[in-house]
C-alpha cells in the first residue's frame, strides 16, 4: 500500500508582511523589502507576490532588477511602466506583464491615474539561469478567458501557447475568476508542486476555504479542484 | 561583495535622465545595487521653445524621482554624475549637491569612493568632471570626451569594476 502523504500549507492573509507608506500599502506573501520572514522565503522558484494598492499620481520611482522575472497582473485601475528598454505601457485589468530582468533592467511603476488607486499584484519568480537578455511582454485577453476556466498567463516556451506570456523557468502561471457555481480542477504531474493565491473574494481549494489574500502551498498532490466565488492565481512549479 | 553605486543627475528634458539610466544598467549589469537621485528644479521654468515631450518629461521626472540626501552620498560605494550637454559650475540646481561633496571629503567621508561622469557633451563631461573633482571627489578620467547610451552604459560598468579594485585593496591593506 502507498499512502500519498497530502501537503496542503495556509499562508493567512492577515499574516503576510504589511507595508503602509501613504502612497502604498502592501501585503507581501515572502519576504520582500523590510519584512523578513525567514519561514517565508519563497516556494520553489516563486519568490514574491506583492499585493499592492498604490494611491493616485503616485508609485515605484525608477529602480533596478537583475535575473528575475517579474510578472505583474492588475486588479483595478491601470499601472504605466516604463523602462530602460524603451517600453512604455500602461498595464490594465485582464492583462499580463511579464518583464525578464536578465542582465539588468531599470523600471519604474506608477500609477496611470491621477484620481483612483491601481491595485495590482507583482511576483517574482527565479529564471533557471542567469544573465538572459532583457525583455518585455504585454498580453491582454478578453475576460471571459479566465471566468469559469484557467487561464495561461505565463509560462517556458514548450508550454507557452497564443495569449500567455514566456518565462525563463518552469513554472506555468495561471487565473481563474470563479462564480458561485464554478468549479475548475487541474491536475499536477508527479513532482510537481503548486501555490494558490487568492486575489479576490473566497476560494475553495481542496475543499479548504481561502479568503481574499490567502495563499496555499501545495505538494505532493494529483489533483486540485478549485471552486469560487472568487479570483485566483495558480502556480504549477517544478 | 556588494557595491552600491549611487547615479545623480539634472535632467529637464530627459537627455540627461537617459545617460543616467544608461549608466545605471551598466552598474546593474555588473551586478551592483543602484540607486537614482535627480537634482530638484531651481526656478525651472517651461518656456514656449520646450516641445511637449519635454514638457511631459520634466513633470514625470519630478514626480518620479526624490532629491539626493547626504546619507545616500555616505552609503554609496562609487557615484555616477549625469549631465546634458551643458553644464557649468554655477548652476544652480548643482550647488547644494556640490557643497554637500566638498562637505563630506574634507570630513574624510567619502574616501575610495570614485566617481565617473557622463554628459552628452565634451564641454560638459570637463566642466563637470572639474566641478566635482575641485569637492575632493576622485573622478575617474572618462573613457569618452562625450557621452551616448551604449558609451555610458561601458562607464556604469567600469565604474562598478573600479570600486571593486578599491575595496579590495582596503581589505588586503
Amino acid at each position: 500500500m502507498i499512502v500519498l502523504r497530502v501537503m496542503i500549507k495556509i499562508r493567512k492573509a492577515q499574516e503576510r508582511g504589511h507595508a503602509n507608506l501613504g502612497w502604498l500599502e502592501g501585503y507581501h506573501t515572502f519576504s520582500f523589502g523590510g519584512y523578513y520572514n525567514p519561514d517565508f522565503m519563497g516556494f520553489r522558484a516563486l519568490r514574491v507576490i506583492n499585493d499592492d494598492r498604490i494611491a493616485p499620481g503616485t508609485g515605484f520611482g525608477p529602480h533596478a532588477h537583475r535575473d528575475m522575472e517579474i510578472i505583474t497582473y492588475v486588479l483595478e485601475g491601470g499601472l504605466l511602466h516604463r523602462d530602460s528598454m524603451g517600453q512604455k505601457h500602461v498595464l490594465r485589468p485582464n492583462e499580463v506583464q511579464t518583464m525578464s530582468a536578465g542582465t539588468g533592467i531599470v523600471h519604474s511603476e506608477f500609477n496611470a491615474s491621477e484620481t483612483e488607486p491601481v491595485h495590482s499584484i507583482q511576483i517574482w519568480i527565479l529564471p533557471e539561469a542567469e544573465d538572459f537578455e532583457p525583455s518585455y511582454q504585454q498580453i491582454a485577453f478578453p475576460e471571459e478567458e479566465k471566468q469559469g476556466k484557467l487561464r495561461l498567463l505565463a509560462a517556458p516556451l514548450k508550454h507557452s501557447r497564443n495569449g500567455s506570456t514566456v518565462i525563463h523557468q518552469d513554472t506555468c502561471l495561471y487565473a481563474t475568476e470563479l462564480g458561485e457555481q464554478d468549479n475548475v480542477r487541474h491536475t499536477l504531474a508527479p513532482g510537481r508542486h503548486a501555490w494558490v493565491q487568492v486575489v479576490r473574494g473566497s476560494v475553495a481549494l481542496n475543499g479548504i476555504k481561502l479568503e481574499e489574500g490567502d495563499g496555499a502551498s501545495v505538494s505532493e498532490e494529483h489533483e486540485l479542484a478549485l471552486a469560487g466565488p472568487g479570483e485566483l492565481l495558480l502556480f504549477d512549479l517544478a | 561583495m556588494p557595491i552600491t553605486v549611487f547615479i545623480i543627475f539634472y535632467s529637464r528634458c530627459g537627455l540627461a535622465e537617459k545617460l543616467a539610466l544608461a549608466a545605471a544598467v551598466g552598474a546593474v549589469q555588473a551586478r551592483a545595487s543602484i540607486r537614482l537621485r535627480r537634482l530638484p528644479d531651481v526656478n525651472a521654468v517651461m518656456t514656449i521653445q520646450d516641445t511637449e515631450e519635454c514638457r511631459a518629461n520634466f513633470e514625470r521626472m519630478r514626480k518620479e524621482y526624490v532629491a539626493p540626501l547626504e546619507k545616500d552620498l555616505l552609503n554609496a560605494d562609487a557615484f555616477v554624475f549625469a549631465a546634458r550637454d551643458t553644464f557649468e559650475a554655477t548652476d544652480p540646481e548643482w550647488g547644494n549637491l556640490l557643497n554637500m561633496l566638498a562637505t563630506l571629503c574634507s570630513d574624510g567621508l567619502l574616501t575610495n569612493k570614485p566617481a565617473v561622469v557622463v554628459a552628452a557633451s565634451d564641454t560638459a563631461v570637463s566642466e563637470l568632471s572639474r566641478a566635482v573633482a575641485q569637492t575632493g571627489v576622485t573622478v575617474i578620467p572618462p573613457s569618452h570626451p562625450q557621452f551616448d547610451s551604449e558609451q555610458a552604459i561601458a562607464e556604469g560598468l567600469r565604474i562598478v569594476a573600479r570600486a571593486r579594485d578599491l575595496n579590495a585593496g582596503k581589505k588586503a591593506g
